[in-house]
């Protein structure tokens, strides 16, 4: 018996070996080791095109980032010149799929290929992109040097199921934002205060908490946003904290105990979580109004002392702060761990921040200078570039930032400047977000005081990712399309069923017609497209 | 034109192509200044057309229509046999008829009555109100609408008072059409009535003058009158709102529905903005633009030949 296992351990290990090897050898000597990207690449008489985003905030005062003067430093350095197309204010995507359409290509996207059919690498075989792995080999040694510090399994990381590097220019996080949890219900701490009650741990205590919010006279206990419309909050639509008590998503496909996908709206647990919904509305404890409430409305509602409760990202703090103070001098909030069935219980589909973002830069066939274009986009991994980026120039014209004590700051010119409306205003004009590779954790921290790093630890208890599938698998085009195809029409349906259960206009009896129905329109196809997604993404 | 002159060009339509040359030659400042639009026409709305071989494709952009696959009418299959083609369609055809039996005959009893104020001053004041709303994006109509009709909203309000639920109007599925229809109404009555108020003031005053002697009410005076004289216009208008029945802009509906209510409120282009979102489909969505636009030609055709056998006014 023993044997059988040593046998089978030894077997296990050999196919790993066999699967792993050709990878081995494809990257065989570690890491590329290119020579120093030397400044300038050109001499003033090359021009790249760059399809980025731009702050709202700077779209005041500048017409593209152009004219920013971190972007001024950049072309001066480099020697190369860029113009830019930014997609308008409010965009939805229509404008990066009408841009895709018009066969006019940039030369440069820094945007996400994730929803293109079959990922960056279908663009690629589309013609759209070009594959960068042998230029990125010979001329981005800052590249390279990041994803070395961040070590082996970085290599894959960067990289599409087809081997192509998917990940040239993208945001780099550490490590451990990956553990940082950014929204959570936020509660009206004088409030509770006031009434001596205690911060709620398990859903008993949660909904006891919101009946006291309404006993005590509270108009809206819990004010929330329409759970659906992930244009206008992605982040509650995506990632609904109530449904994660009984251990399912909202929406989406998740991993079982055995990595297994299953798809959140046809497990039996989902119809509890509709009867717990039900519930609230039911005892008047949620927004009435929630169904065609948005996220702003929802938050004004908190702002403004109507509600006990409501759906937060930490972002939110200042205007909840100034706001709240108008209303009600003792206004105050109070972050509140996540739900849980159990005290003890950990779930496992809660939003944290991914490790290495969806996004990056990505070369079209329409470059003329591809070399260039690497070297350009290698040169924002330097240094330099990283901390002006993040921090601004720093410089007499623009004294973004100064040293106290051996820690950087942002000096009043960005926090209290009079010219400007706000700090976010500063931000967009004199630091540049949209050119940013790295994640700089002392920049974001020096923006937030004790109440919100509380916050990021108290939502971040009890929770991990385990059920949550890859961010950066792809599915192939004609997967793609099949899956659309299906996920389309069940979405439409498994919305419409969701909100009348919960609003009590059909019985939750429905649930099980709405199983079959979903199962009628070949569920089963949509999570073998996933698994073959996620296999693949665990093979790399 | 002198008689000559429309002698010669009635002779030279009659010779065809040939005629046509030698009439250019005649007239060529007047074919010259018909240029643009002729090109204008061509450029942006004929030689489009070609695209629409994407909807028997798969299309990718960067392949172009020359290198793209081949699928012959599975877009239009797919379209036909979601389980909702038959709700987004009968939605958008409902949507348009309300839209036309309530919406249409709004402007024209608005410029008649307009027609009988007799002080200028009021007529103007009130004509510029009512159009004022058509300048208004459809961002802020639809953000007022939704506003007014939030279970403390205004307009929930007085339907309270008429008796009815006080809630969150848009989460009742029976609500969505006639808040939509109505809120459209309210909207560009003032600006759809310009037209009428137009063909009002071309009509002989000396027609109303013999009415009045020959002892005409002034109702009288309007159906035998105001009306007729409106007819052709009315009729002309009426075709081609009748050619539009299967269009539906989605930026309203997307910004007014909720799952919800998807039931009367999902219309064919917001499921396919909601499929084309996520899926670069243009093939899709080309397929479904080509079904409503000859479903429109169909129409508008029908209507014309109706049209022109009931009351002899026609597009063509």
């Amino acid at each position: 018996m023993k044997n059988m296992k040593a046998l089978r351990c030894a077997l296990c290990a050999l196919i790993a070996m066999t699967m792993v090897l050709p990878l081995a050898l494809a990257y065989a000597g570690g890491m590329p080791e290119p020579a120093a990207n030397v400044m300038p690449i050109s001499d003033g008489a090359l021009t790249l095109s760059i399809y980025c985003g731009m702050p709202n905030e700077a779209r005041q005062q500048y017409t593209s980032l152009a004219d920013h003067p971190v972007v001024k430093y950049i072309v001066e350095k480099t020697g190369i010149n860029l113009t830019f197309i930014h997609p308008p204010q409010g965009d939805d995507g229509t404008f990066f799929n009408t841009t895709l359409a018009s066969g006019m290509y940039p030369d440069i996207f820094a945007s996400s290929f994730v929803n293109y059919p079959g990922g960056p690498e279908g663009a690629m075989s589309d013609g759209v992109l070009i594959n960068m792995d042998e230029l990125i080999g010979e001329y981005a040694p800052n590249f390279w040097g990041i994803v070395r510090d961040r070590g082996e399994r970085f290599n894959l990381e960067i990289r599409g199921d087809g081997g192509a590097i998917i990940k040239f220019g993208t945001i780099w996080l550490p490590e451990f934002v990956n553990d940082r949890t950014q929204t959570g219900f936020m509660v009206r701490k004088d409030w509770m205060e006031e009434w001596g009650l205690e911060a709620p741990t398990t859903i008993e205590q949660f909904t006891g908490l919101l009946r006291t919010f309404k006993a005590k006279g509270v108009e809206v206990p819990l004010a929330l946003s329409n759970f659906l419309n992930t244009a206008d909050d992605a982040n509650w639509s995506n990632y609904n904290i109530i449904a994660g008590a009984f251990g399912v998503s909202f929406k989406d496909f998740t991993l079982d105990e055995n990595d297994k996908v299953e798809y959140t709206r046809i497990s039996p647990a989902y119809k509890e979580f509709l009867a717990y919904m039900k519930r609230l509305v039911d005892e008047g404890l949620i927004d009435r109004d929630f169904i065609t409430r948005k996220k702003t409305d929802a938050l004004k509602l908190f702002y403004n002392g109507r509600a006990g409760m409501t759906f937060f990202h930490s972002s939110n703090y200042r205007d909840a702060m100034a706001a709240g103070v108008t209303v009600d001098p003792n206004f105050d909030v109070l972050p509140i761990v996540h739900p849980k069935a159990e005290p003890d219980q950990v779930i496992h589909i809660s939003h944290r921040t991914a490790s290495i973002y969806d996004a990056a830069w990505y070369m079209t066939t329409a470059c003329k200078n591809p070399v260039e274009a690497v070297r350009f986009i290698d040169y924002l991994h330097d240094e330099e570039i990283r901390r002006m980026t993040a921090w601004g120039l720093g410089n007499e014209e623009y004294p973004t930032f100064e040293m106290v004590d051996g820690v950087r700051q942002f000096t009043e010119f960005m926090t209290n400047n009079p010219k400007l409306s706000d700090f976010a205003t500063a931000r967009a004009l004199f630091t540049l977000s949209p050119f940013q590779v790295m994640y700089d954790n002392e920049m974001e921290m020096s923006q937030y005081g004790d109440t919100v790093r509380n916050a990021w630890a108290t939502w971040q208890v009890g929770t991990d990712n385990l059920w949550k599938l890859p961010r950066t698998r792809t599915k192939t085009q004609d997967e793609q399309t099949e899956f659309n195809d299906i996920m389309s029409t069940v979405n439409t349906y498994a919305d419409e069923m969701t909100l009348k259960m919960i609003v009590g206009d059909i019985s939750l009896d429905s649930f099980d017609t709405m199983v079959k129905q979903i199962e009628a329109l070949d569920i089963a196809r949509a999570i073998e497209i996933e698994q073959g997604a996620c296999d693949r993404y665990n093979a790399r | 034109m002198t008689r000559t002159h429309q002698v010669a060009a009635r002779g030279s339509m009659r010779k065809g192509i040939h005629g046509l040359a030698d009439n250019i030659r005649r007239h060529p400042v007047i074919y010259l200044m018909a240029l643009p639009v002729v090109v204008y026409y061509i450029v942006f709305h004929y030689a489009p057309m070609y695209g629409l071989v994407i909807a028997f494709q798969r299309y990718v952009p960067a392949r172009g229509i020359m290198r793209s696959k081949w699928v012959g009418i599975e877009n239009f299959v797919k379209f036909f046999s979601d389980m909702y083609s038959g709700r987004i369609i009968r939605n958008t055809l409902l949507i348009n008829l309300q839209l036309l039996v309530f919406g249409f005959p709004i402007p024209i009893a608005f410029a008649v009555l307009m027609n009988e104020v007799r002080r200028q001053r009021a007529k103007r004041l009130i004509q510029t109100v009512t159009y004022m709303p058509h300048f208004i994006s459809s961002v802020v109509i639809c953000g007022i609408f939704l506003d007014f009709t939030k279970s403390n909203g205004v307009i929930t309000w007085v339907v309270s008072m008429l008796g009815g639920e006080k809630i969150d109007l848009l989460t009742r599925a029976g609500n969505f059409q006639p808040i939509f229809v109505s809120m459209n109404i309210w909207q560009e009555f003032g600006w759809d009535s310009i037209i009428y108020f137009a063909a009002l003031s071309s009509i002989d005053p000396t027609l109303y003058e013999a009415a009045m002697i020959d002892g005409a009410s002034r109702l009288r005076r309007v159906i035998h009158i105001t009306l007729p004289s409106l007819l052709p216009t009315i009729a002309i208008l009426l075709l081609m709102r009748i050619g539009n029945m299967m269009s539906l802009g989605w930026e309203r509906i997307v910004l007014m529905y909720n799952p919800l209510i998807y039931e009367t409120s999902d219309v064919i282009s917001s499921y396919v903005y909601r499929r084309g979102l996520v899926e670069f489909n243009y093939s899709y969505s080309a397929a479904v633009g080509m079904f409503n636009s000859v479903c429109n030609v169909t129409l508008l055709t029908l209507a014309n030949i109706a049209s022109r056998r009931m009351n002899n006014a026609s597009l063509w």
